[in-house]
């Protein structure tokens, strides 16, 4: 069930004044070519995750340790438990996945991976804000809106969560106010943001100080709204009471011991109470797409990945595991969720899977894996192409290929895929545009 | 050149086509000035409203917040969690609020979302509520933090002005004071408690863009 923002402000007798405040010079309307009905979740996994576990992976009997001289791979993988020795291709599917990302496997139907994608940089915060923006960093700071924020605004505001993150960052640059990324840090916090604190205004001193914020004039708009920021403030303190007084929270409330669906939510992702893991994340995703409430989620699905010691052998492949398993959880349920204007809600959803880089694929003197300048990503669900592996890192040294834009094979003529490229692709193909990052979507990574 | 760029003037403004005659415009084109002559009969032109150049307006940061709330009410502070042992909320909603940690984030956000706003609904609230109650218990009027002038309404309106927002209000004046007065004047009205009207008025001013925004 879709919830508008109108009918919240309706309910308050406040109206779109205040709204209409805080991004006045700013267009609401979504763009004429833009999906309006698609859903967006950007999955991240922090640290830098080891590709060849999950999105990236190579043949043991082929890739074995006495070529790792020649091929300069080094899989590893007697030093990890029995679980994660053996890569994973269902019946049907066209991708090989790593030991790691088992889980996920069975929804090959619904996934593009995408290799060998070069990151320019072994910075973790260069990486993640890259993949976050689509764009270059300026040094560590990010450049232009995050992904969420770009597409929320192309859409329009049309949830009364448009853009929510979790545990990740979100940037507005130059974006209206309503794009911009509602951050929290997991299912507790979102549930103190949506409900009035203990001690907040309530009854008649909550309606006079709604009518006082209403009727205050700010005389001299020269001085403090030259930028807007006068109505941000006024917009903002609307925007939260509107929120406040939906209820939504209700649908975040995944301690709660007698509603059937926080307990079936708890069982399915695997969390208990507020607790906040890979699986109280997705489980964050699905509650938000599936009530309507946000029309772009970012998540971190997983944390803890940088395992340059030997933390890798006894830490990579189960925290990796455990983003993934969250995640086949959500596709799972977003396949059975039915969408209000009939298929699936997963029809109606992109998801994008990333980390900030790959890691090295020799193991270096202490047992772990460094920065590595070749990174991966996964697609899923609308607007990609389903069953597919698009792009490739070569089988020396896992460096990335160039590929033919319009098959996605390797092809050393070709074009070497980047976040920018990758991200683009997803815009267009929800038709959306593209100017902001300067490219144009590949025509391999687009259904 | 000055007499040509002079010429095309009176040309342009006349409409008509060139002609191979030079001729003056009138003195009053020639002046520096913009202001017109006093030969010339339009009404002046209404005083722009000044422009604030220079640095933009930002909102307040978490910790310039931390660090005002208890300067401003004599040491109390937005607080959560068990009362018998109260944490910090600036402290504990920091990340949330948008501060850096300078571990996953390098970078301050300053942006009036509604998160903050709401938080700082919650904050504002519980601190005004606190320090109605503080003064009613303080015995003199300068150890009263919001209402050393509880028995006049406007003075110590005047008096939150200033002390929040820093714009001082002429006693003969209700500059700015108007909605204010209003607020307090309806939640006495429906609540008869004069506590209730004062929280108000404090939580309406605390979360302020004057306060909020600077």
């Amino acid at each position: 069930m879709s919830m508008h923002r109108r009918t919240f402000l309706k309910s308050l007798g406040i109206g779109a004044g205040a709204f209409a405040l805080s991004s006045a010079a700013m267009p609401r309307r979504a763009r004429a070519a833009a999906s309006t009905d698609r859903n967006f979740v950007f999955a991240y996994f922090s640290g830098g995750w080891d590709t060849l576990l999950s999105l990236d992976t190579r043949d043991p009997n082929v890739f074995t340790e006495a070529r790792v001289g020649e091929t300069r791979i080094e899989l590893g993988w007697d030093r990890l438990t029995a679980e994660y020795r053996t890569p994973v291709m269902p019946s049907g599917s066209n991708i090989l996945f790593g030991p790691a990302a088992a889980a996920i496997a069975p929804h090959f139907d619904q996934i593009c991976v995408v290799r060998g994608m070069s990151m320019d940089t072994v910075t973790h915060e260069v990486g993640r804000r890259y993949m976050l923006t689509g764009m270059v960093p300026r040094g560590t700071r990010a450049a232009g809106s995050s992904m969420g924020t770009r597409v929320v605004t192309q859409q329009g505001d049309l949830r009364p969560l448009p853009h929510l993150v979790s545990r990740a960052e979100a940037y507005n640059e130059g974006d209206p106010p309503f794009a911009s990324g509602l951050a929290v840090q997991g299912s507790t916090d979102l549930l103190t943001a949506l409900q009035d604190g203990p001690a907040a205004p309530q009854g008649v001193l909550r309606q006079r100080i709604d009518a006082y914020r209403l009727a205050e004039a700010r005389c001299d708009p020269a001085a403090l709204d030259k930028r807007g920021l006068l109505g941000l403030v006024s917009g903002s303190q609307a925007k939260a009471r509107s929120l406040v007084s939906s209820g939504v929270a209700r649908h975040f409330q995944f301690a709660s011991m007698t509603d059937p669906e926080m307990v079936a939510l708890r069982t399915r992702y695997g969390f208990t109470g507020q607790q906040t893991n890979s699986g109280s994340q997705a489980a964050l995703a699905f509650q938000a797409l599936k009530h309507g409430v946000a029309q772009s989620v970012t998540i971190e699905l997983a944390d803890g990945l940088d395992t340059h010691d030997t933390n890798w052998s006894t830490d990579q492949a189960p925290t990796q595991a455990a983003g993934w398993t969250a995640l086949a959880q959500l596709v799972a349920d977003l396949k059975a969720e039915a969408h209000p204007s009939g298929g699936t809600l997963m029809e109606r959803t992109t998801i994008v899977v990333f980390s900030e880089f790959g890691r090295t694929p020799l193991l270096n003197s202490r047992d772990g894996r460094d920065h590595s300048l070749c990174g991966a990503a996964m697609l899923l669900g609308a607007g990609v192409p389903h069953n597919k592996v698009v792009g490739a890192s070569s089988d020396s040294g896992m460096n990335p290929r160039a590929i033919n834009p319009m098959t996605g094979a390797a092809d050393d003529a070709g074009t070497v895929l980047s976040p920018t490229l990758v991200l683009a692709s997803v815009m267009e193909t929800a038709g959306m545009s593209t100017d902001r990052l300067r490219v144009r979507g590949l025509p391999c990574l687009m259904a | 050149m000055k007499k040509i760029f002079a010429l095309s003037l009176v040309l342009g403004a006349c409409g008509a086509e060139p002609s191979p005659q030079v001729m003056m415009p009138p003195d009053h084109m020639m002046m520096p000035s913009p202001s017109p002559s006093p030969s010339t009969s339009p009404s002046p032109s209404p005083t722009p409203a000044p422009v604030q150049d220079g640095r933009s307006t930002r909102r307040v940061s978490v910790a310039q917040m931390r660090k005002a709330i208890p300067a401003l009410f004599n040491g109390l502070t937005w607080t959560g969690g068990n009362p018998r042992n109260p944490v910090p909320m600036f402290d504990l909603m920091a990340r949330t609020l948008g501060e850096a940690n300078y571990l996953s984030s390098t970078e301050e956000n300053l942006e009036p979302n509604p998160i903050f706003a709401k938080f700082m609904d919650d904050m504002a609230g519980q601190v005004c509520a606190a320090a109605v109650a503080a003064d009613r218990a303080a015995p003199a009027a300068q150890d009263k933090m919001v209402l050393p002038y509880a028995a006049d309404p406007a003075r110590n309106l005047r008096f939150l002005r200033l002390k929040l927002h820093g714009i001082y209000v002429p006693e003969n004046s209700t500059e700015g004071l108007e909605n204010l007065q209003a607020l307090y004047d309806g939640v006495l009205g429906e609540t008869s408690s004069a506590d209730q009207a004062w929280t108000g008025v404090c939580i309406a001013m605390l979360t302020a863009p004057e306060l909020m925004a600077y």
